[in-house]
């Protein structure tokens, strides 16, 4: 008992001894010790809201500070994983090279529940992983981002390795109004959490259909190690749910700062994309070095069944579509005339072809089919599967995300020159990677003209979708009804003035691949709330093609028919043809002339980032 | 749920109280753990995070199974693995190689030598004919599970 009290008094007397050095030091001012208490730059509040993130009353790094280093040198507790070395393991490590004599006088305590979810601190490298945008879901549009710590340890295999996620908690059932306010406003909660990676490969390859993109980090050892320590103290820790700026992207960033030099997201703009992150990674280097060392494609579930059926011998490719057209019947002559090779290709892509119809289908034939398949299969001899063929796509290549563009315009005798801010993210024009094929997604997207010795606003887009919905097969269920649907205030021709309206348009169509690009009919319908003068409605009946010419250059033409309903205007004819010169990611060149009633030719300068 | 809880805890007691019965009988985590049912800890946010809309952030559920003691483990982790990517092991089985496959032997302690092997075995008695992938993942565990702590119980000790 003695015995106790005095180990009891020499660790407090310890620990008020370490406070002091550590006064003296100034360590609670070291940007280190604040950006593990989560505490931004001229402020003095943690952004981490959870209690149980912090030791002391006040939450003031020193006195945070120093309630921490008096727990490390607490009684060890039932159970160990409690005790403040295992909880605050970033801050313990941080302090001991700060403060060497910690290692020698804190109690040594054992942290089973780290070591296990470590893999033993066998952690080689992290990757930060892209998860591409998926535009069958709106809040998915942007992409996601993750972290993935890669064991080195021969025990776990890829889809073992431990992933970081970061996200909101919502409750099942959220009311979708209630859900996109409380998302925008900060009405959530958000935590760290953690997972295998396979359960990413589910979520996302296989049922979102979406492409994961793994960016390998060059960290060393001990970078690793503050990297993983760090993130085991944020697991589960409550944070302000912001979906526009504090998302996943800005708190990857910030926990990938604590190791990287580089400010990998914008702390100043008002949103984050998660493909900001990655243009910053790719661009940065570490230590005299590129940061990136290595880019891994994961493919999806559809992008397999594209890739190998792209790659599959046009007989089976052929076989594959007459059984699809036979119920897959494999009493077919021609099936039964492939050889043991051939029928395997041809089953393996009817796996990925039957696993992409079951995400739209619900039909419980499919599964009986899928097993005929897989018994068909397993009477022939065990071969390795066709490739998936890799991809140098790579998301960071594509366009920046934000644009400022300036324009010459000129119409009628007469020039103007025009201003445009586009906050997010890319139109058809843009240069695809990583990314829908042919798609557009914008938002907040503001041209002003300056015309007769006054600014106006020309045109003001909320939200442009435009998802083409290709098929890249051929084969029945692949691609479906392109659609559109944007919201805006904008002019309805070139030809009058003052005469924004606001407006929802909403469009559906079919879109089919040809060489170098698309061709596609579409047919809009708009509301507008200006009646009075353009009636409640028109329609846009349009024809087009969009074409990559080259590498630098793609174009598109399209050409449709405007009616108006119950308005005094005219209906009439009407082209635009637009060019996008250059394949930077920073800047490129766009010359379009249109013909709506009048014609104007523009001549515009992007600058994207 | 809480009756499979009940009735699991049953189980184990009267495991313990039999180590003969204990070493010769197979634990089925789909009855007695309750995977394919939930499976998931509903311990506050961490279990009610659903990023699927919001996205940034997807289902990131922390992967702790059920909290019964005798459902945890590497056995366990190995079952719901096979639950959740049943799809894709059992294409890859039929195939004969891919990284699921790769994966779940680790999860089972088997050694990579002896991966091949075990493959081939759990290929030639492999039933594909269940009407639900609950059923498949299921059937797919006991058998290897059998072929594990059988035939090749020497070559998966590893954990």
């Amino acid at each position: 008992m003695c015995l106790l009290c005095f180990s009891i008094s020499s660790h407090a007397s310890n620990a008020t001894a370490l406070i002091q050095i550590a006064d003296e030091k100034q360590l609670s001012d070291d940007r280190y010790w604040l950006a593990l208490l989560h505490i931004p730059e001229n402020s003095n509040r943690s952004e981490i809201v959870d209690d149980s993130f912090f030791l002391s009353d006040s939450r003031q790094p020193v006195k945070e500070l120093e309630a921490t280093l008096q727990a490390f040198f607490a009684p060890i507790p039932e159970d160990p994983n409690q005790h403040a070395q295992c909880r605050f393991i970033a801050r313990f490590h941080w302090l001991q090279k700060h403060l060497p004599e910690l290692t020698r006088l804190a109690p040594k305590i054992p942290c089973p529940l780290f070591a296990n979810w470590s893999d033993q601190q066998q952690i080689g490298s992290v990757s930060a992983i892209f998860a591409s945008g998926y535009l069958g879901n709106p809040a998915s549009f942007y992409g996601h981002i993750l972290l993935k710590f890669n064991s080195h340890s021969g025990k776990r295999a890829l889809l073992q390795q431990q992933n970081l996620n970061f996200g909101a908690a919502v409750p099942e059932q959220e009311n979708p109004v209630t859900y996109i306010l409380k998302g925008l406003f900060g009405g959530y909660k958000a935590v760290f959490s953690y997972g295998d990676f396979y359960r990413n490969i589910q979520a996302y390859g296989e049922t979102e259909l979406r492409d994961l993109w793994e960016y390998q980090l060059a960290l060393t050892p001990d970078e690793v190690s503050q990297l993983l320590y760090h993130s085991w103290e944020l697991i589960n820790r409550d944070y302000v749910y912001y979906f526009l700026k504090e998302n996943c992207a800005f708190r990857m960033a910030q926990l990938l700062e604590l190791v990287i030099e580089t400010e990998l997201i914008s702390k100043r703009q008002p949103y984050a994309m998660p493909i900001a992150v990655f243009h910053r990674l790719a661009e940065s280097e570490h230590h005299g070095k590129p940061l990136v060392t290595n880019i891994i494609y994961h493919p999806s579930r559809q992008q397999r069944l594209t890739s190998r059926h792209q790659q599959a011998p046009e007989n089976v490719r052929q076989v594959m579509l007459s059984l699809i057209r036979n119920d897959y019947d494999l009493k077919l002559a021609a099936y039964q005339q492939l050889s043991d090779q051939e029928q395997s290709i041809l089953l393996e892509l009817l796996f990925d072809y039957i696993e992409f119809l079951k995400l739209s289908s619900d039909n419980p034939e499919l599964l009986q089919i899928k097993n005929r398949l897989l018994q068909a299969r397993l009477a022939l001899p065990v071969q390795p599967p066709l490739a998936v063929a890799g991809s140098t796509d790579y998301p960071h290549l594509s366009t920046r995300p934000s644009m400022l563009q300036l324009a010459y315009i000129q119409q009628q005798q007469q020039a103007a020159a025009q201003f445009r801010f586009r906050a997010t993210y890319y139109d058809l024009l843009s240069r695809d990677a990583g990314r829908a094929a042919f798609s557009a997604l914008s938002m907040f997207d503001l041209s002003g003209r300056y015309f007769r010795d006054s600014w106006q606003v020309q045109h003001f887009e909320l939200l442009n979708i435009e998802n083409m919905n290709l098929s890249q097969t051929g084969l029945p269920g692949d691609g479906g009804w392109a659609w559109k649907v944007n919201l805006s205030y904008a002019a309805q021709d070139n030809q009058c003035k003052s005469c924004n309206t606001a407006q929802l348009r909403g469009g559906i169509g079919k879109a089919i691949p040809v060489t170098a690009g698309i061709v596609y009919l579409m047919q809009d319908a708009q509301m507008h709330n200006r009646v009075g003068r353009f009636g409640l409605l028109s329609a846009d009946s349009r024809f087009g093609a969009l074409l990559d010419v080259n590498r630098m250059w793609r174009t598109q033409l399209e050409v449709g028919y405007r009616s108006y309903l119950q308005s005094q205007l005219t209906d009439f004819t009407w082209y635009r043809w637009q060019n996008r010169f250059g394949d930077s990611p920073h800047w490129d060149i766009r010359l379009s002339v249109s013909q709506l009633r009048t014609t104007e030719w523009s001549l515009a300068y992007s600058l994207y980032w | 749920m809480k009756l499979a809880l009940i009735s699991a805890a049953a189980v184990v007691l009267s495991m313990a109280s039999s180590p003969v019965v204990q070493a010769q009988e197979q634990m089925n985590p789909w009855t007695q753990c309750g995977i394919g049912a939930m499976i998931f800890e509903k311990n506050g946010t961490a279990a009610a995070i659903s990023n699927i809309i919001w996205d940034l952030g997807t289902t990131a559920v922390s992967s702790n199974i059920s909290s019964k003691e005798s459902c945890k483990g590497a056995n366990i982790a190995a079952a719901q693995f096979i639950n959740d990517a049943i799809v894709n092991i059992e294409e890859e089985t039929v195939i004969g190689e891919g990284e699921h496959l790769t994966a779940m032997l680790n999860l089972m302690g088997c050694e990579s030598s002896a991966h091949q092997q075990i493959i081939q075995q759990v290929r030639a008695d492999l039933d594909v004919s269940h009407k639900s992938n609950i059923a498949k993942a299921e059937a797919y565990f006991l058998q290897l599970d059998t072929k594990v702590n059988g035939q090749f119980a020497a070559q998966c000790q590893v954990i």
